[in-house]
């Protein structure tokens, strides 16, 4: 990293040595009054309930914010920036791989939050040393605080590459609730997941930890009678993978790593590429990042407290996983151009025409799938359960999803200004006034005409069971089926926009050269 | 040294006029090794839309670039090896001193390290940027910034030049410096593949050019062939010691001679034959008593062939 010239270059103009000179001597100014104030107050500095405890705390979390949303915004900056100022296409001309340049950003672009944090390590090791806190929980504290914050940095790079001119506000603003959904979302998942938070801010609880959380041989997720005890607490800084006790540390470490991984293959794929042809990942890598993401998913999912609830609360999250690959497989206007000028206006392939339902259904069953089979071996055996009403949940929601993802590339491919952001607006509205207009006529509250909201909302997903079925078998049924008819209808209007596409744009060839 | 083929590239009018831009319409060019190449058109011919495709920064709609035989589109960073790029924008790292923005794109072109202090000392001075070796880049000029553009783009020594409008917000005399600039590196065995606006420039210095509009490929080739291509007629200007003989009548009566114009500072005509054929006109006034002080050739500049081609006028 430290021959990297984008790195070189970032270092050199964020750290010029006046201003990491004037920076170093305020913060040494500022945790000399603070050491010194502290030293003299009268309340003990030791113990969970010590000054040294709280400071170290409150020091970490400070550095989260700094490292974490602040590194994040100059990530976010970082592309987007020399794309305004027209550096890109130089960096982009020069014999840098994509994964240089990627890493060179990456590291280099936060640089200067990097130093600043370094500029605290002083009152940290005085707070430990003064709450007689073991280093091992501070090396450790900074280990999450630095993988955290690169998996940051990392996705508000991926987020900076993708800004058009205009939305800048609006990708710092993206980061900056991403990050603190991030910070939140664990607390909201601890219901369905043995999974502690894999964010940054994390650090400030590790570090004010007194004892490594045991974990013996014994599975604790296992009776004496080898029968599951769905109802075991959770033990602090443990997480629960596929029933295996585990520390919460290497499990972050490893899982943030894997994240940032995924953020880099993005990045490298892309970042030397011509901005109108970005794909985000190939087909099979979504369809890999899919399949890794419900792994995940899977292996810390509590199956114990509600099972329905549970698998609801899995497909919600895949909705979401779902639609952002989908979004990022869509096809724009001049890829899909190249696409027919490269195979030839009569040679143009069925899965062209119909994309990308095929690649989304393949990927949404796979992870649907996975979904079926982690219910099936893992469940409560009390609760109550059947495969059928199961697997026709998983299809109605991937066909629900096809019909989205459908209407959006058929947008995508549509003239206009920014069409995705115009379908996206569309299909908001459309949630928004059929949302309304069931509420207003009570069809949630009567079991008897619920099914008919299957027409326009994903509702299957939390309100059918059994007893719904039974209530009116026709109805979901052709909700289920009028879908697919909506989906077939939406690529076919897909066909015609493509083949007006293909039409040849100049009939006179070209004059031949003048000698 | 640059190679296009059947190239292409579609883009969408703006929302409310229907149809498509075809920026680059199936061009197909080869610019030998050693040239100085001009691509000339209007504003939106497509000329900056071809750049960027040569070097790699927007791929075509459809077609194939090969750059020193090594395809542009599989093999982007091999073909940019043999590439430097100057863009129509001024744009340089306005944080970073002179020698540690030619020494970023040194270590980004993977100069042996070893060497890169020595190369980048010998480029800043090849730009005359000497004196402004630790000095900050926000304070050059226009024109300094320019040079250091270019120092940028041949720090890594390649064989190809690609600039867009290179000469756009120059003054005269920076201008001046920037086509000596050229005739040098093209002497040192660069090849140069040029834009600009400016005609006249580009005429004194290309050793060829392609004249683009509207995506197409007007003409292209040696400058002299597109000229002579173009139907070019040749006009003569005679000017004589004395005024005694009536040349403009003598003319006249000629079988090849046409629109013959007098005036105080001599007689033009037009005279489609060869140069045998003229010499042979000169020699026969001369007998008939013409006291010829000069004969002067005068032919259409690149501006009003450009203008005759882009008006449909020749075709």
């Amino acid at each position: 990293m430290l021959t990297n010239p984008e790195f070189i270059r970032n270092v050199r103009a964020q750290l010029r040595p006046g201003k990491a000179v004037t920076t170093l001597v305020i913060a040494a100014v500022l945790e000399f009054v603070a050491g010194f104030g502290l030293l003299h107050i009268t309340a003990s500095a030791a113990g969970l309930t010590g000054w040294g405890f709280a400071l170290l705390r409150g020091l970490f979390w400070i550095q989260a914010l700094i490292l974490a949303a602040g590194g994040g915004i100059a990530c976010v900056n970082a592309i987007y920036k020399e794309k305004d100022q027209n550096t890109f296409d130089y960096q982009r001309v020069t014999r840098l791989s994509p994964l240089e340049l990627a890493l060179g950003k990456l590291f280099g672009a936060p640089v200067y939050m990097y130093f600043l944090c370094l500029c605290f390590t002083p009152l940290v090791i005085f707070a430990a040393v003064e709450g007689h806190q073991s280093f091992s929980f501070v090396l450790a504290a900074y280990a999450v605080l630095i993988v955290g914050s690169i998996l940051v940095h990392a996705f508000a790079l991926l987020i900076s590459l993708l800004t058009v001119r205009g939305s800048h506000t609006t990708a710092i603003i993206s980061i900056l609730v991403a990050l603190w959904l991030f910070s939140n979302v664990f607390t909201i998942t601890s219901r369905y997941l043995y999974l502690g938070s894999l964010s940054p801010f994390y650090s400030s609880e590790i570090a004010v930890q007194t004892t490594w959380p045991s974990t013996s041989a014994e599975d604790d997720f296992l009776t004496s009678q080898g029968r599951r005890n769905f109802d075991a607490p959770l033990a602090p800084a443990t997480d629960r993978l596929f029933g295996h006790r585990l520390l919460h540390l290497p499990v972050l470490v490893i899982i943030d790593a894997l994240f940032i991984g995924w953020c880099l293959l993005a990045l490298a794929r892309n970042i030397k590429r011509d901005p109108n042809q970005y794909e985000l990942y190939s087909p099979l890598q979504t369809f890999g990042l899919a399949v890794f993401i419900n792994f995940v998913l899977l292996a810390f999912v509590n199956w114990h407290a509600n099972f329905i609830d549970v698998q609801a609360a899995l497909l919600t999250i895949n909705i979401l996983v779902l639609s952002a690959l989908g979004l990022a497989q869509l096809r724009n206007r001049d890829r899909m151009r190249r696409i027919l000028r490269t195979q030839g206006q009569t040679a143009i392939s069925w899965i062209d025409l119909t994309w990308p339902t095929p690649f989304l259904f393949v990927t949404s069953l796979a992870a649907c799938l996975m979904i079926f089979a982690g219910a099936t071996y893992t469940r409560n055996p009390l609760a109550e359960w059947s495969p059928a009403f199961a697997i026709f949940r998983l299809l109605f929601v991937i066909v629900w999803l096809l019909r989205d993802m459908q209407f959006l590339q058929w947008m995508m491919l549509r003239r206009g200004k920014r069409p995705l952001v115009m379908g996206v607006l569309y299909l908001s509205v459309f949630y928004a006034c059929a949302w309304i207009v069931l509420s207003s006529f009570g069809v949630f509250r009567d079991a008897d005409r619920m099914p008919f909201t299957a027409f326009f909302l994903p509702t299957p997903i939390y309100l059918l069971d059994h007893a719904a079925w039974v209530l009116r078998p026709a109805i979901w049924g052709s909700a289920f089926v009028a879908q697919w008819v909506l989906v077939a209808l939406l690529i076919y209007a897909q066909r015609g926009t493509i083949l007006e596409l293909a039409q040849p744009t100049s009939a006179e060839p070209a004059l031949e050269a003048a000698s | 040294m640059i190679e296009l083929k059947n190239v292409t590239k579609e883009y969408d009018l703006p929302p409310g006029q229907p149809g498509q831009l075809v920026a680059a319409d199936r061009l197909t060019l080869d610019v030998p090794d050693g040239e100085i190449f001009g691509l000339v058109g209007p504003n939106g011919a497509g000329k900056s839309t071809t750049l960027k495709m040569i070097c790699g920064l927007l791929l075509p709609t459809a077609g194939h670039i090969t750059v020193n035989g090594v395809d542009v589109e599989t093999k982007p960073e091999a073909a940019q090896q043999h590439i430097g790029y100057l863009a129509d924008f001024f744009s340089v790292y306005d944080e970073l001193k002179v020698w540690e923005y030619v020494d970023y794109f040194a270590r980004a072109y993977k100069l042996p390290a070893d060497k890169i202090p020595a190369r980048v000392r010998e480029v800043i001075g090849q730009m005359g940027l000497d004196t402004k070796y630790d000095a900050n880049v926000a304070g050059l000029s226009r024109g300094m910034k320019q040079r250091l553009g270019i120092a940028r783009a041949i720090v890594h020594d390649p064989p190809l030049l690609v600039l867009d409008e290179p000469a756009s917000g120059l003054d005269p005399k920076a201008r001046l410096e920037l086509k000596d600039l050229l005739r040098a590196m093209n002497r040192a065995g660069k090849t140069i593949f040029i834009t600009s606006h400016v005609l006249p420039d580009l005429e004194e210095i290309c050793t060829s050019l392609a004249i683009l509009e509207k995506g197409k490929l007007l003409r292209h080739g040696k400058i002299a062939d597109v000229m002579r291509s173009a139907g070019q007629t040749r006009r003569v200007h005679i000017r004589l010691a004395s005024p005694e003989f009536a040349l403009e009548s003598w003319l006249s009566t000629h079988p090849n001679v046409s629109e013959v114009l007098h005036g105080p500072a001599g007689t033009e005509f037009i005279f489609p034959g060869t140069d045998a054929d003229l010499a042979a006109l000169i020699r026969e006034a001369i007998l008939a008593g013409a006291a010829i002080y000069s004969v002067e050739e005068k032919t259409d500049s690149l501006e009003e062939l450009f203008a005759r081609l882009s008006t449909g006028e020749v075709m």
